[in-house]
């Protein structure tokens, strides 16, 4: 079922974009076979992908893309410069626990951005998400703090800042 | 047992059996640096299948799926054949304990959310290897086991409910999958019946046309963009073989997961 066509036509570009990706070559039979398996299965998953169409503009998408670049060059290389001292170091002051982050949005989308954000950067791992207490459990290599706000402050404040541009708002 | 014994025991076996292969092998002529020519079977295959005119033109350039769809075609169906059978036997097994259950408990939200992210684009590219099995390596039984990914993702994530929810029926996959089956036996026994109607020469799953019998599929489509290659009935059974592969493999894991081998 669809209950948006604006974002029916959208999630199929996307998965039009990724047959096409995945096969590697571009002529007109791709396109024709891309563009009808790639509506067909966005038949089903619109709904399941885009709970409120009126939230996808270009503004956010940019954003995210802003998000995207910073993320994966500064905020990564910072990250893995902090291990990396940790596994070259011959005394490193490692101080591994696990701590309660908690998070203040509430679309599904942003929560998980947030937890893959601090998954993917290394030294810290949500091991488990806690959706009524609405808080993150971060496993934390360089655990200089264990209060909530504090942890929080130091792991995910500034992934949920643009979570919360991205998907809320 | 302790579990090392255990590990020890299967290593030696794996690697003691690995050897025993090897040293038959290269002691038959069939293996090592020294063999520089392929079997006569496989020059036959390698410089038949992309000629035209020769004893196995397939109109495809992909040697392997030519093989096993059109020189092969009737031993690759009975294979189908024992994997239709071989579900319908789960089925039957655990007929009777056929519902839904709830979401799954102990799944995260970043599970759920990224099952549901993921599960669309494994079909696509499930999709794209069944289709271009005359073209590059894949085909209809590769698409259609990397198709029954996407029914795991989602059980994992959010239970039967969800997959019945968005369409995965008992009565529609069992449908696709006796069609898909039908379909590649009718496609098989097509160059037959026509040959039977028209008083000449044809086989069972024929391809293309032969020497001894004039008449065969399509095999590709000349266009002004260039021509697109179908490799005759090479397209046909890897897409009715998809279908049977897929809708059958995502029977099988919904019954077993409800009849609670799914969850403990």
């Amino acid at each position: 079922m669809v209950k948006s066509i604006y974002a029916y036509l959208i999630v199929g570009l996307i998965l039009l974009g990724i047959y096409i990706l995945y096969t590697g070559s571009v002529s007109m039979m791709e396109l024709i076979l891309g563009a009808i398996v790639g509506f067909s299965v966005a038949y089903i998953f619109t709904d399941e992908w885009i709970k409120k169409p009126s939230k996808l503009n270009l503004r956010r998408l940019s954003i995210l893309i802003a998000y995207a670049l910073k993320y994966f060059t500064v905020i990564e290389a910072k990250a893995h410069w902090s291990v990396v001292k940790a596994i070259l170091s011959p005394k490193p002051s490692l101080k591994p626990a696990i701590v309660r982050v908690p998070y203040r949005v509430s679309d599904e989308y942003a929560i998980v951005t947030i937890a893959n954000s601090i998954t993917n950067t290394p030294g810290t791992v949500v091991v488990d998400v806690s959706e009524d207490k609405k808080a993150l459990f971060v496993h934390w290599l360089f655990a200089e703090v264990t209060e909530d706000e504090e942890a929080r402050k130091h792991i995910s404040a500034e992934f949920e800042s643009w979570a919360k541009l991205i998907f809320e708002g | 047992m302790k579990s090392s014994t255990h590990a020890a025991i299967s290593v030696t076996v794996a690697l003691i059996f690995a050897l025993t292969v090897a040293i038959a092998l290269i002691k038959l002529g069939f293996a090592g640096p020294w063999v520089t020519q392929n079997i006569n079977l496989a020059n036959m295959f390698l410089t038949g299948v992309p000629v035209p005119h020769s004893c196995c033109f397939s109109a495809s350039p992909e040697v392997v799926t030519s093989v096993i769809w059109d020189e092969r075609g009737i031993d690759t169906f009975y294979e189908t054949s024992v994997l239709f059978l071989a579900i319908i036997g789960t089925l039957y097994v655990l007929a009777g304990t056929f519902k839904a259950r709830p979401t799954p408990e102990g799944m995260t939200l970043i599970v759920r959310v990224i099952s549901k992210l993921v599960a669309p684009i494994i079909i696509v590219v499930s999709l794209s290897v069944a289709l271009h099995g005359h073209l590059t390596p894949g085909g209809g039984f590769q698409g259609g086991a990397i198709f029954a990914v996407a029914p795991v993702l989602l059980l994992a994530g959010w239970g039967s409910s969800k997959l019945l929810s968005l369409g995965f029926e008992r009565d529609t996959l069992l449908s696709l999958r006796v069609t898909g089956v039908l379909l590649i036996a009718l496609t098989g026994i097509g160059t037959l019946i026509i040959g039977l109607l028209k008083g000449v020469n044809a086989y069972v799953f024929l391809n293309q046309p032969k020497p001894q019998a004039p008449i065969g599929y399509l095999g590709w489509i000349s266009t002004p963009w260039g021509n697109i290659v179908l490799g005759g009935t090479l397209i046909l059974l890897n897409i009715f073989e998809f279908l049977a592969v897929a809708a059958g493999f995502t029977l099988a894991i919904l019954a077993v997961d409800s009849s609670g081998g799914g969850k403990e």
